[in-house]
């Protein structure tokens, strides 16, 4: 979600190296980041913060796990994979490795996933630049989009049918 | 009537011997006063009030100053005691770092200074970095090669980020802190 942005990002781990010049702090072991709905495990994670005082992660896993409540939907976004690096300034998420990326029903997978928080789009495919002799396969299974069944459509004819009553003014056949 | 007269000095007895029981037993447990002394380091050879220190570098540019409001050296021990402290790391081209505490203990030996109890660290801002503070229970500091260390909880706080862990060592050297166990990491949006 957008307004995770502006929260604090609040890390757990096993041990911590910060140098204070190029103010990177090294977290190490059982590391859980938490931002807002953000939630991240990995195995070793890596945070940097710009002159501006945007933060920016490389983290890496087996698997390393990410989830973010989406804004305009009310599920998750769920996404795997062996390395992840976040630019906290735009927003950006790019998976390394094994990567899956789950939205509601879609699911992606791939070497490479880059995904756009702020717009909401991801790109999978080799990474870029990558020397791949073997292209990775890129996987997306996406649902049909699922109609309400309250509005389920009506028969053509839309007049119900005529419910069949013995008939008061009609005499008794004729026996021939 | 002799049944008497022993009936009357039993008690008497057995307190006699209770009370003498409770003085050897109080001369023993108690180490003669030069025994706990040589293993304390005897008594003050020197005593100082308002004490204060500066260590200058080989080039007699001052390297750190240490303040105090008491301070006691012993001989035998070869170690000082300082009360009401503060030590401020001047290396040049750094913003000065301040450790304050009630009591410390600078051992001869190695240069160490044992902070005990409630210490307090402070950074001051320079142009890279905000002010930051520090404090734990216990430290270790080596000045003479920029190193610190404690195995107690460490709080670190500074404009970015609040942070707390057990067991730290600081580098001063090379600007560097390494958090050993139980490690959480608040990071706050800087004051606009």
């Amino acid at each position: 979600e957008r307004a995770d942005r502006s929260k604090p990002i609040n890390v757990e781990a096993d041990s911590w190296f910060g140098e204070e010049k190029t103010k990177v702090s090294t977290y190490e072991g059982n590391v859980v980041i938490t931002q807002g709905t953000l939630l991240m495990r990995a195995d070793k994670a890596v945070i940097r913060q710009d002159a501006e005082g945007n933060y920016h992660a490389i983290a890496n896993g087996r698997p390393l796990t990410y989830r973010e409540k989406r804004d305009e939907a009310d599920d998750f976004i769920e996404g795997q994979a062996d390395r992840m690096e976040y630019n906290g300034k735009l927003g950006q998420l790019q998976l390394f490795g094994k990567a899956k990326l789950k939205r509601g029903n879609d699911e992606v997978r791939g070497d490479y996933i880059f995904y756009d928080q702020l717009v909401g789009t991801f790109k999978v495919g080799p990474e870029a630049g990558a020397k791949t002799t073997t292209p990775g396969r890129v996987r997306m299974v996406l649902q049909p989009a699922q109609k309400d069944s309250k509005e389920a459509p009506k028969p053509a004819d839309s007049t119900p049918p005529t419910a069949l009553k013995p008939s008061s003014s009609i005499s008794k056949p004729r026996e021939e | 009537m002799n049944a008497d007269r022993s009936a009357l000095w039993a008690p008497l007895l057995i307190t006699a011997a209770l009370a003498a029981g409770t003085f050897w037993l109080d001369r023993v447990s108690r180490l003669p006063d030069t025994q706990r002394d040589a293993s304390t380091g005897g008594k003050p050879d020197v005593t100082m009030e308002r004490f204060k220190a500066t260590q200058t570098g080989e080039n007699g540019a001052a390297q750190y100053q240490v303040t105090a409001a008491k301070m006691q050296h012993y001989q035998q021990g070869n170690y000082t005691d300082l009360f009401t402290v503060e030590m401020v790391d001047m290396t040049p081209r750094r913003p000065p770092m301040r450790i304050v505490a009630e009591s410390v203990r600078l051992s001869h030996n190695d240069e160490n200074y044992y902070f005990n109890g409630i210490t307090h660290i402070t950074r001051e801002a320079d142009a890279q970095r905000s002010a930051m503070k520090l404090t734990t229970s216990k430290l270790w500091v080596w000045p003479e090669r920029g190193v610190s260390t404690t195995d107690q909880a460490v709080d670190i706080r500074d404009d970015y980020m609040h942070i707390t862990a057990v067991g730290m060592d600081l580098d001063r050297n090379l600007g560097t802190i390494k958090l050993k166990s139980r490690v959480r990491a608040t990071y706050v949006k800087p004051p606009a």
